[in-house]
């Protein structure tokens, strides 16, 4: 298995849209979203030591992005005056301590591979996350910055010509990748 | 300038469209290309679509100043662990 490495300077460009779009749906507002990536980032480097390698670098922010969400509401809950959180076992089979347990799992799988059923800003971060690191932060700045193509042109020192041919890739990948796992 | 071009030709200016960069004769061109030819003209929907999908508003972005500031913060602290780790 492919050991994956850690590389926190570069976690803001390449998950902090995906991680946005994972939060917001979940605690709709902007700002805790905000604190709570913040939260999560620092959180992650904290504990770098930890990290096996065994999962993605995303898999792996995703895991403690979702202790962070649960702290959260666990915050609010007990500022509200103790208010239950209840999360059930999927089958009568399976009892324990759901929080504990669950959350005490390293990684989750289906957070990378389970695109179904996810917010369509999840889905389109997922997809691009899968693209060449190059051809994403490219196809990024063209599309949904909007920056014109002279600008990108001049940082990433390429013709006209080979960014059409990466923004033609990426959209072709990109639209496989929604078709597959999204629509 | 022709009226007609080739699938290559068509397709980079599909893409080109897809991003207001494409001239109204471009655009024409690409018209006229996917009348004679299916295989472009279904690439032509799919990207368009795929511009919608980008443009929904359920595509969200963190706003630049919060990540400057939360790329600030990662800076701050992984310079205090080097410099906790140097004596």
């Amino acid at each position: 298995m492919a050991n994956h490495q850690l590389d926190p300077q570069k976690w803001v460009d390449k998950y902090s849209d995906y991680l946005y779009n994972y939060t917001i749906v979940k605690v709709n507002d902007k700002e805790v979203a905000e604190d709570i990536i913040s939260e999560t980032f620092l959180a992650g480097l904290k504990s770098m030591k930890n990290f096996k390698g065994e999962a993605s670098e995303r898999t792996w922010l995703i895991s403690i992005l979702k202790r962070k969400i649960i702290d959260y509401y666990r915050k609010i809950n007990s500022n509200k005056g103790k208010a239950e959180v209840r999360m059930n076992y999927s089958s009568d089979e399976e009892t324990g301590d759901w929080l504990e347990e669950r959350v005490a799992d390293p990684f989750d799988r289906t957070a990378e591979d389970d695109l179904e059923n996810t917010e369509l800003g999840v889905a389109i971060y997922a997809c691009l996350n899968k693209l060449p690191e190059k051809q994403a932060a490219i196809f990024k700045k063209k599309t949904i910055e909007g920056q014109d193509t002279e600008t990108i042109c001049k940082e990433f020192d390429i013709t006209p010509s080979n960014l059409w041919v990466i923004i033609h890739r990426a959209r072709t990948a990109l639209a496989s990748c929604l078709e597959e796992n999204w629509l | 300038m022709k009226l007609f071009v080739d699938c290559k030709k068509a397709g980079h200016l599909c893409d080109k469209g897809q991003y207001e960069d494409a001239s109204f004769f471009e655009k024409l061109n690409v018209r006229f290309h996917n009348l004679i030819c299916k295989h472009c003209s279904d690439y032509s929907e799919r990207n368009a679509k795929l511009t919608k999908l980008l443009k929904d508003p359920k595509c969200r972005q963190m706003p630049e100043e919060c990540k400057k500031r939360i790329r600030e913060e990662l800076e701050r602290e992984l310079a205090k662990e080097k410099a906790e780790q140097k004596p």
